[in-house]
């Protein structure tokens, strides 16, 4: 792709050498470099955050010496520039082009709106001379602006346009707050003790940020692996040869797929994912046929499946969604039955498609099925919401 | 009683402050503080009983510094007083334990405080001055640490005298991470000083994020655990003759494990393997699990086999995968000479349990004959760990399977008889 072997050029010679060529002539070399090494060791290490993702420590950097620096633009964005590209170089050598250049777009781009901004409304109001009010409010509304900015640029460079809608990608952005401003804040304390405290800032900065760090990591990775134990627990009826192989994940794919498209948050599509994996957990006790007897029906398997994920209390909304899933979207008479959850009827939905392709129909016979039940069983602005994700995902005859 | 006795020495230690020492000054940043503490010590995260890691104590010291060496002692104390409302407390209406906590709170803090102030200059306080107060802070963080678990230990023995009191095995973490915190305040506090009062949002900002998530984490880390647990009830409650045996072989191994010292995350990892280790049955057809006689070699090949795909499942998650192999060790002893003590302490106590209690095709041999096959078997489960576990259950006067050979005899002949019907 030729734009993106441009992008690379440009960072990796273009950009650098303006940086020196403007620091040179301005005469503030070492004070660029010295930024520059802050910069590019910002980007190239990473605070984790949520959904596996990790956060470059850029902008904390950038506030610090936003402040230290008296917002002087060149010597930021001359800065900027040359750790950018040298961050950049160090994670393309350490780890891979890729994840080089994902993090690249969001980081400029942030990086030059916090710049402007910043030193925008320092230019308005120049006379707020070491308040240090004044001067944390800059940068506030600075680090905002590269908060939103690096949540727009990341939906419309995602590379999950597929699954996701933009929108969902923009919302994810977004949820990964905690993160960033705990870096504004951490540079923030830098950049306002500095002046009168010389090293001493550093501890004041560094403490509460390695506190954060470790609990937003064991955060991380605690709701990892969380999902990852609900997605085996969902294989646990496809291991014991009661659901066909499988049928967990598609359904969880489908109903994720089906939630972003009826414009679900962040929370409600976590709750409808693991209610599609948990869907069928009730299965495994049903399956003796000295509990179920002489067979069972849907209610059941919805009930138990209910009963189980209701033993972590934290799960309860899906434990609720769950226990839904066995009925239909309305009774007779009525337009539609507002104790049933939306959510539960996304899983139903998706449930019932995957069951009907399992079973060998073709994606149009398996819709028609679900068009059949229109009148009690599916509702139909969710089952059209599932037409709309086959036809993105290009799934043929639908 | 013990309650009482503790707040009494507090107030005394409180009325006895308002003699010495001014009243801080203003009022209204006194207040600001004050909120900030609260705010804090209600957040903070229940590591195991009683025990809060609580950034509180960083707010305590950043206001003695900015009070100044003359209210220094009174100004943090009084913060604490608020504690007696602590939610939990309130919400378990564990009165007695509100007010042995508040006593608990206020005579260490005073005690640490007052060694702090020694620490402080007398007049205003310049960056120089940094390196003494951090000095001080770490002193007394040591002196808050140690006294507050001192008077905890001695408060814990008199109400829970049935407890073993050996719940703070691993405080080094928190020793530290005290001592961190104080002195951290410690300069916060210098810093409002010279810096002025911006200092104080996104100092509290940043803390607040970090202990906000730090207790997400912990309740996320409780929920995954239960989560796990309710399908291991779930199966377990399939099998008539298995019901409770995890949980059984849980405790054996809590009992021998206490008996032979071990650390407490290897007690937990096995606690975990003996819960998740029944989990297989899910995929072993219902025949085979109530076969009414012995299986044949063929059909317990069979049995493995089901119950190792639901295994390799469970092993895709982190968390599961050092218990499933505990597990899966277990079964391939005899062949391994070297095999971690995990793998022999679980397949002892698994042994056991199933000696000891009914099957569909046999009945529950006697306490006495389940040792003996243990002690045969003791180049398979190592002798030390037999022995622990036999003095485990016999120390405590403990008895399991037929109480005596007589009845296990009849089970036996009825089992027989009606096999024969059928």
């Amino acid at each position: 792709m030729p734009s993106r072997t441009l992008l690379r050029l440009t960072v990796l010679a273009g950009l650098p050498v303006a940086g020196v060529v403007v620091a040179v002539l301005r005469d503030d070399l070492s004070v660029v470099l010295v930024i520059a090494a802050a910069f590019a060791a910002g980007h190239a290490a990473g605070m984790p955050s949520r959904a596996g993702r990790v956060q470059p420590l850029s902008p904390a950097v950038a506030v610090a010496a936003a402040l230290v620096t008296e917002f002087a633009w060149v010597t930021l964005a001359c800065s900027g520039a040359v750790g950018i590209s040298a961050g950049w170089l160090i994670i393309r050598i350490r780890q891979d082009v890729r994840s080089a250049d994902d993090l690249l777009p969001a980081q400029l781009g942030g990086l030059s709106v916090f710049i402007a901004v910043a030193t925008g409304i320092h230019s308005l109001a120049p006379h707020t001379h070491g308040a240090g009010w004044a001067h944390l409010s800059m940068v506030l509304a600075a680090s905002i602006a590269w908060y939103l900015t690096s949540a727009v640029v990341g939906a419309l460079s995602s590379g999950m346009r597929q699954r996701l809608t933009r929108r969902l990608v923009f919302v994810a952005g977004l949820a990964d707050w905690p993160a960033h401003f705990v870096l504004l804040a951490s540079g923030a304390i830098y950049g306002v003790t500095e002046p009168d405290m010389g090293w001493w800032a550093l501890l004041l900065a560094t403490v509460p940020y390695g506190f954060a760090r470790i609990s937003l990591r064991r955060l991380a990775v605690t709701e990892e692996t969380y999902r990852q134990t609900i997605r085996t627990l969902g294989r646990i009826p496809e291991a014991a040869g009661l659901t066909p192989p499988g049928h967990g994940a598609r359904v969880a794919d489908g109903s994720v797929a089906m939630a972003s498209e009826l414009g679900f948050g962040r929370r409600a599509t976590e709750r409808v994912e693991f209610a599609a994996h948990l869907n069928d957990i009730g299965r495994v006790v049903l399956a003796d046929p000295a509990v179920a007897g002489g067979g069972h029906t849907d209610r059941d398997v919805a009930q138990w499946s209910s009963a189980i994920i209701a033993e972590a209390p934290y799960l309860e909304p899906v434990a609720a969604i769950v226990n839904e899933t066995h009925r239909g979207y309305r009774r007779p008479g009525e337009v539609r039955d507002e104790d049933v959850p939306v959510a539960a009827q996304v899983v139903k939905v998706a449930a019932a498609y995957d069951l009907a392709i399992s079973e060998g129909m073709e994606p149009v016979d398996a819709l028609e099925v679900l068009h059949r039940g229109a009148a009690y069983d599916y509702d139909p602005v969710i089952v059209a919401a599932l037409r709309r994700v086959l036809q993105r995902r290009g799934v043929a005859g639908t | 009683m013990l309650g009482v006795g503790f707040a009494g020495a507090g107030v005394c230690a409180l009325v006895g402050l308002f003699l010495v020492q001014a009243v801080p000054e203003p009022l209204w940043l006194w207040a600001l503080f004050a909120v900030f503490f609260v705010a804090l010590d209600y957040s903070a995260v229940e590591v195991n009983d009683r025990l809060f890691v609580s950034s509180a104590v960083m707010v305590a010291f950043a206001g003695a510094v900015v009070f100044g060496r003359e209210s220094a002692v009174l100004a943090a104390v009084l913060m604490v007083v608020p504690s007696i409302l602590h939610p939990q407390d309130l919400k378990r209406r564990q009165w007695a334990l509100a007010l042995a906590n508040f006593g608990q709170f206020v005579v260490s803090m005073t005690l640490a405080v007052t060694v702090f102030s020694l620490f402080l200059p007398e007049g205003d306080i310049t960056r120089g001055d940094l390196p003494l107060i951090i000095a001080g802070a770490a002193v007394a963080a040591i002196v808050y640490d140690w006294l507050s678990f001192r008077i905890v230990a001695i408060a814990t023995r008199v109400l829970y005298p049935e407890r073993e009191v050996r719940p703070w095995t691993q405080l080094l973490p928190n020793h530290l991470a005290l001592s961190v915190l104080a002195v951290l305040g410690a300069v916060l506090g210098v810093a409002y000083l010279i810096v002025g009062a911006v200092i104080l949002p996104i100092g509290v900002f940043s803390f607040g994020v970090g202990q906000v998530a730090f207790a997400s984490y912990a309740k996320l880390r409780e929920a995954h655990e239960a989560t796990i647990r309710g399908v291991v009830k779930a199966v377990e409650a399939l099998d008539p003759y298995t019901r409770g045996h995890s949980e059984r072989v849980a405790y054996f191994i809590d009992i021998a494990a206490a008996e032979l010292d071990l650390a407490p995350e290897r007690v937990q990892r096995l606690r975990w393997a003996a819960l998740i280790h029944g989990m297989g049955r899910v995929a072993v057809p219902p025949a085979l699990l109530r076969a009414e006689s012995r299986l044949t070699a063929d059909e317990n090949a069979r049995v493995e086999r089901h119950m190792r795909v639901v295994e390799e499942l469970l092993a895709d998650v982190q968390f599961l995968a050092p218990m499933v192999e505990i597990v899966a060790g277990s079964r391939t002893l005899a062949e391994r000479p070297d095999a971690a003590l995990e793998e022999r302490l679980f397949a002892a106590a698994d042994r056991f349990d199933t000696l000891t209690t009914a099957r569909s095709y046999r009945a529950a041999v006697t306490q006495a004959e389940a040792f003996d096959e243990l002690r045969q078997r003791a180049d398979e489960f190592g002798s030390d760990l037999v022995e622990a576990l036999i003095g485990a259950i016999t120390g405590r006067g403990e008895v399991y399977g037929s109480p005596d050979e007589a009845s296990a005899a009849e089970v036996e002949r009825l089992v027989r008889e009606r096999a024969m019907r059928a």
